[in-house]
């Protein structure tokens, strides 16, 4: 089968095969911490990540890069999508990253994985980070963004948190990962019920 | 005008229910271990005054001395704080809404300050013609 093994930078360690629509991606899991992954975050809204040691994630990606793709080691790599619906889930979310008060820097997209890329594409009402709002889409998709919008306030800026709620973890699957792109830091964090797993540049599947 | 209307009618002050929005918020944390005792939470209005202090529109007192009413303070040297914004009361239905915005407070380096929004909490209340006050019926979270 073909596949493309990334580490948590987004850089390939190895590949095997260049077929995109039949392409399986791979990446080495997080050794970040929940302390680390959620340094800025209010504690009642941070959710958590589910990290491997530094050890392992070298020799996960050690072996790889040998060409090793079968065996112990493996555990410490999650399987994502396809290239293709990678590549489409980063297309559909019409936030740019740059900040500011935009109505499309300020609102959630979501959608499912099909076969062919992505479909059931739902944006949120225009959010302000100052101000109440529910920015959740209806329904239980298999990504949701979090906007990279900003607002000014007086000697203080208010923005989104990037990283997965605790409700996020808490309502995804057990059995699949879901995925959340955080406009603002670029940041693809990959999660299950267990936490967040992985993460990955959004970079990586930007054509 | 209206919400000074609903104070003076039933003779309960905006501030008492304030009050529990923190109190109980507060207490909620610390039973689920969100935080513990020793943990000081800091709740900021959304106004600015002439001192650049985020303050609230109403005078609430709070003696429990883990609870702050201001804008934590952050530096080079405690660079995070958890800060809730409590909001402007509204109207929904037959409701009062209380709501706050659950911040992680940063430091950014340039004496300036991230405020990351995690979710808001909106506490409602309904009118109890029994107690003859608002009472508290439910709450919602609103992450993102």
């Amino acid at each position: 089968m073909d596949s493309t093994y990334y580490n948590s930078q987004g850089n390939t360690i190895y590949k095997c095969g260049d077929d995109p629509n039949t392409n399986a991606t791979f990446v080495v899991k997080t050794t970040e911490t929940t302390d680390q992954m959620y340094k800025d975050s209010n504690p009642d809204q941070k959710g958590n990540s589910n990290p491997i040691s530094t050890q392992d994630a070298t020799t996960a990606e050690n072996e790889i890069k040998d060409g090793n793709v079968t065996g112990d080691h493996m555990k410490n790599v999650a399987k994502m999508e396809s290239q293709t619906q990678m590549e489409s889930m980063v297309s559909s979310i019409k936030d740019d990253g740059s900040h500011g008060t935009g109505a499309n820097n300020n609102k959630e997209y979501s959608g499912d994985f099909t076969a062919n890329g992505v479909g059931n594409l739902k944006t949120s009402v225009v959010g302000d980070p100052s101000e109440r709002g529910n920015l959740a889409t209806q329904g239980d998709p298999n990504f949701h963004s979090h906007p990279s919008g900003t607002v000014r306030l007086t000697g203080a800026t208010a923005l989104w948190q990037q990283a997965p709620s605790k409700q996020d973890i808490s309502s995804a699957s057990r059995k699949h990962y879901e995925y959340t792109p955080g406009m603002g830091n670029g940041t693809i964090y990959i999660y299950n019920r267990t936490g967040v797993v992985a993460t990955i540049p959004i970079s990586t599947f930007k054509k | 005008m209206f919400l000074g209307v609903y104070s003076t009618v039933f003779s309960q002050k905006m501030e008492n229910l304030y009050k529990f929005v923190i109190e109980d918020s507060y207490e909620r944390m610390c039973t689920s271990g969100i935080i513990n005792k020793n943990d000081t939470l800091y709740y900021f209005g959304k106004n600015c005054n002439n001192k650049n202090e985020y303050v609230y529109d109403y005078q609430i007192n709070i003696l429990n001395q883990h609870i702050r009413l201001k804008m934590p303070e952050v530096n080079e040297h405690k660079k995070h704080e958890s800060g809730f914004m409590l909001l402007t009361p509204e109207i929904e239905n037959q409701f009062i809404v209380i709501s706050f915005i659950e911040y992680g407070v940063n430091y950014n380096g340039n004496k300036d300050i991230n405020l990351v929004n995690g979710g808001t909490i909106s506490y409602y209340f309904s009118y109890s013609k029994e107690k003859k006050k608002y009472v508290f019926v439910k709450r919602k979270n609103y992450s993102i």
